[in-house]
């Protein structure tokens, strides 16, 4: 077809070689890529990060190469009912727009578009150490935060570069918004952190209070719930929301009004020492304040409460005749679902005194402590091993804490710091460089002013899977993250036993967040502390705690590794010195008793007694509450949107959940476009009419970038917790 | 007939094809740099020259890619160099590193798979062409097996193979119709199956300019290369049959670096 001239030859001559210059030379014969025959099938295990630490179920997965193409269940691994957000993952890593390469942005601060271009690790690297070095220099070391978000996985490895870097100034998604708050609430209430224990054999009553597990935790949580109810244990479920824990569980639903928490707790306790159903003996012995919380509780009687809570007054007597007479009774709470309200640390710490007046402090079948933690773990991943962490040093550093002024019962008790005043910090002048693993705007109340907080700052850095504009058009520096299937570390712990990853290739040159930690610490100049920049090295640094290493874990691939129960399991270890560092009998607080009255918070000169308190109320023209975070199974967290377009299908777009009547009232129907407003903001949502939620409470899912939730939520504090109202913003509906 | 001295239309036409396979490329495999952009205004300029004294078929897309290149390198003597090699980085970025509004991807099995997902089935597929003729990707470019860049390398490199068989006289004859034939194969296995509709995402996203003109180029080329191949396989085969080589083809022959 073509007509060939010698003109056309002239033309074509030394085109052929002019085009091979610009060869990027792709392919190459198989002996020089070493390659040998097609690749064979091949097993792997990995965990699951979509809910973090815990549970981080097991996934037993097969490649070809280094491409995964199926996964199923870790046999033998202790979670690894394998959900949709676990088959997910596999979406997520083979994302197209997965990030893959460390990114900078080109265009100033402010510009519409950022003009993000692919840079090299070392060029990468060596523009956030010769920031952090010059900021370090010039305004201190503690002037830089280090934020860890989600996944949680990278904390330890992000704490032990901030304490050798030397800024006490740590700060992560917990500390803002989820599991801190409740922490600290639990540890000023027992002196240690707990949301209760599975009910076992022994356990006659639960009380679950803000939660729901078929919608957010593992599935072998739920059957144990479901195997509870069919011994017959009696279930009393607090939940504005009618969720399936509710409607199948529970023997009493108790469905209060937003932010009453503490309320409800002090009318079920004002029965149970009316009717003389509390534990008198434990009482008396164990909880500091007995008295004054006896006597609180005697104005709240079952009239009153329901007046406040919009409980029905027998309800609360028979729910609260429920639990203290099916002795010993479990409990079962969310991990921050009662801490998102302007009284969140004394509303949690209410639902604490329930069943320590009953005298179910760890006893068998009650709310059960371990006997044999994993020594010098510290709580797991969401902490970080002590040692490893360089705990002291950070101790050491604590006046230099952010927090210090604005809630020093939080900053007292905690090692990560209340990260919601950054703003003003950022203002003052305290903060000026920000790295952030996996950090996520949409988490703050009032998002655009964190925006704009970090958008001011001379450095800030970013390490994601994804791009995600409301967040990283706000920074200097973007750094790829490698997907669980690609990670080492860290290596999966439940209860004593530890089992390793068989990490796949990372995509792309994408690096996973311990490697990034650790070379950052390299590139300062500590090559020893860690590890070279291998996170396998400091894995085996933790390892070593329990005379082992990713080589044993490797070795014992399938079923994990065993570190061996010092003692066996005992109970009411208050009694004989084993709750306490110090080995003396009691309770891990200053008054070595559980605290009704918390001498921490007496001595910071806050409300010491766990009361209640009316927050932000509604009003003829917010007339609704609203209860953001509510979650559709399995979707659960924020992070999973456009992430894993398969769980996207579960919700593709911002419901809100209003019930029928209130609905009605306002001429909604389903799918109708709606505006939701609060005296703060508002979003454009579609309606849900649905009676999951109560007349006169609205929800909606968080982290919605077409409709962040948190644009109508006001940048107010609980000063115990510093948590913000996330679950009682007075709110209006109308139709778009 | 001498190698590197073939004046046949299977010899030119392979030449040309495999040019227009190394420009389209390059043009997608990174970033361009200084040294890129010399080149390919030297290449497209020549390939596109070539295409008319040819007198290939004129097609919609090639005309359009041909305009946008000629308006882009007729600019650059205004520009500054850094920059512009900036702003196409951004343009990169924004386009296929997942940092933009609307990503395009560069990889077959998003456009081939059920879920839209990189490293699906015909990634394998790929792979295995690729080692059909004793070549693997290199594992120093970070991107998929079937990332377009190395699919079109794959052509690239075929196109040569096919030169150097046909160069060879009788004997490479047959040699040349089994590479031909292969890329026939690919064409319309693999490349055939979703460039169009990737070079479309990209005509569609990409501003006017250097990207949306190598969209054009591309779509446009992948559509006539088809009937290049036939044509060189016609003028092979219209040899006179005693003329050609009867030895067997060996797709395992000793790959050279590309």
């Amino acid at each position: 077809m073509a007509r060939l001239t010698r003109r056309t030859f002239m033309k074509m001559a030394g085109l052929s070689a002019a085009a091979l210059t610009m060869s990027d030379r792709l392919l190459m014969s198989r002996a020089a890529a070493q390659a040998g025959a097609a690749d064979k099938e091949e097993v792997g295990y990995q965990i699951c990060d979509a809910c973090n630490g815990v549970p981080c179920c097991g996934i037993k997965f097969y490649k070809t190469g280094d491409i995964i193409t199926r996964m199923e269940p870790w046999p033998g691994f202790p979670t690894a009912t394998l959900c949709s957000k676990a088959y997910a993952t596999m979406q997520r890593i083979y994302h197209p727009q997965r990030l893959k390469y460390p990114m900078k942005r080109t265009n100033p601060k402010g510009s519409p578009d950022p003009g993000f271009v692919r840079i090299s690790w070392d060029e990468a690297y060596d523009i956030t150490v010769g920031h952090m070095k010059r900021i370090g220099e010039k305004y201190g070391p503690h002037s830089v935060f280090f934020y860890v978000g989600d996944p949680k996985e990278p904390r330890a490895a992000v704490q032990r570069l901030a304490a050798t870097y030397g800024s006490v100034n740590y700060g992560d998604e917990s500390s803002v918004a989820c599991r801190k708050g409740a922490l600290t609430a639990e540890v000023l209430a027992f002196g240690y952190g707990t949301t209760g224990s599975p009910p076992n054999k022994d356990t006659k009553s639960l009380l679950v209070w803000g939660t729901n597990p078929p919608y957010s935790g593992p599935a072998n949580d739920w059957q144990n719930l479901l195997d509870a109810k069919e011994r017959g244990v009696k279930f009393i479920v607090v939940d504005p929301r009618n969720t399936p824990t509710a409607t199948i569980l529970a023997d009493i639903h108790l469905q209060p009004r937003l932010n009453t928490t503490a309320a409800l707790a002090a009318g079920m306790m004002h029965v149970i020492f009316k009717e003389g159903l509390h534990d008198e003996a434990f009482c008396s012995k164990w909880i500091n304040g007995i008295d004054e919380l006896k006597e609180y509780v005697k104005a709240f009687t079952p009239e009153k409460t329901e007046a406040i809570t919009w409980v029905p007054a027998k309800k609360i007597v028979d729910a609260a005749r429920l639990y203290a007479g099916n002795a010993p009774g479990g409990l079962k709470t969310s991990p921050q679902g009662t801490t998102h309200d302007l009284n969140a640390g004394n509303n949690h710490r209410a639902i604490l005194m329930i069943p320590a007046i009953c005298g179910y402090m760890d006893v068998p079948g009650g709310v059960e402590e371990p006997t044999n933690p994993l020594e010098g773990f510290g709580g797991g991943w969401a902490n970080g091993p002590p040692a490893f962490c360089f705990r002291k040093k950070m101790d050491q550093m604590r006046p230099h804490r952010l927090d210090n002024k604005d809630f020093p019962a939080f900053a007292e008790l905690n090692l990560d710091v209340q990260v919601n005043r950054i703003v003003e910090y950022i203002k003052e002048g305290k903060v000026k460089a920000f790295l952030g693993w996996g950090f996520n705007t949409m988490i703050w109340p009032q998002t655009h002013e964190y925006q704009k907080a970090i958008e001011s700052l001379e450095f800030s850095m970013a390490v994601d899977f994804f791009f995600r504009p409301w967040t990283h058009n706000y920074v200097d520096l973007v750094l790829p993250g490698a997907v669980n299937f690609e990670r080492i570390a860290p290596f999966a712990v439940h209860g004593r036993r530890l089992f390793g990853r068989t990490p796949v290739k990372p995509l792309g040159e994408c690096r996973e967040d311990w490697q990034i930690a650790c070379e950052i610490g390299v590139k300062l100049g500590h090559p020893d502390i860690f590890f070279n920049g291998s996170a396998e090295g400091a894995c085996n640094e933790i390892l070593k705690l329990w005379n082992t290493s990713y080589d044993d874990l490797r070795k014992n691939q399938e079923k994990g590794v065993t570190v061996p129960p010092k003692r066996p399991n005992t109970y009411r270890k208050y009694e004989v010195g084993m709750t306490r560092p110090d080995g003396k009998p009691g309770f891990n607080t200053p008054s070595g008793k559980i605290e009704a009255v918390s001498l921490i918070l007496k001595k910071h000169g806050l409300t010491a007694l766990p009361e209640y308190k009316e927050g932000l109320k509604i009003s003829k023209e917010y007339p609704l509450m609203l209860l953001s975070g509510g979650r559709v199974p399995y979707i659960t967290h924020s992070k999973w949107r456009d992430d894993a377009p398969w769980l996207l299908e579960l919700q593709p777009q911002p419901l809100l959940d209003i019930h029928p009547d209130d609905a009605a009232k306002r001429g909604i129907k389903k799918g109708d476009d709606l505006i939701l407003k609060s005296e703060w903001g508002q979003v454009r949502v579609k309606a849900k009419p649905s009676v999951l939620v109560r007349p006169g409470i609205v929800g909606l899912m968080h982290g919605w970038a077409k409709a962040n939730v948190n644009e109508l939520v006001p940048r107010q504090f609980d000063p115990v917790t510093g948590y913000p109202p996330y679950k009682e913003v007075p709110v209006q509906v109308i139709k778009a | 007939m001498k190698k590197g001295n073939d004046t046949s239309s299977t010899a030119l036409l392979g030449q040309f094809r495999e040019a227009f396979y190394l420009l389209l490329s390059r043009a997608f495999s990174r970033e361009p740099d200084q040294e890129m952009l010399k080149s390919a205004e030297q290449v497209s300029r020549g390939l596109l020259d070539a295409w008319e004294l040819m007198e290939l078929p004129s097609d919609p897309d090639v005309q359009a890619g041909k305009t946008l290149l000629e308006t882009f390198f007729s600019e650059l003597p205004q520009r500054n160099a850094d920059e512009l090699i900036e702003q196409l980085a951004r343009q990169y970025a924004a386009l296929f590193l997942g940092v933009g509004p609307k990503t395009v991807s560069l990889c077959e099995s998003v456009y081939r798979s059920k879920f839209g997902l990189l490293y699906q089935s015909t990634l394998f597929d790929v792979q295995q062409s690729y080692r059909e003729i004793g070549m693997a990707k290199s594992d120093h470019y970070r991107e998929p097996d079937d990332h377009i860049a190395v699919e079109l390398s794959y052509m690239a490199r075929l196109c040569n193979m096919t030169r150097e068989a046909a160069s060879a006289g009788r004997a490479g004859r047959a040699q040349a119709l089994q590479h031909l034939r292969l890329q026939q194969a690919f064409l319309k296995g693999h490349l055939l199956q979703w460039v169009p509709r990737f070079s479309q995402d990209l005509i569609v996203t990409a501003p006017p300019g250097f990207y949306r003109a190598f969209a054009h180029l591309l779509k446009g080329y992948i559509g006539i290369d088809g009937r290049l191949i036939d044509s060189m396989i016609q003028e092979l085969n219209d040899t006179p049959r005693s003329k050609r080589s009867k030895k067997k083809v060996s797709s395992d022959r000793p790959a050279t670096h590309h």
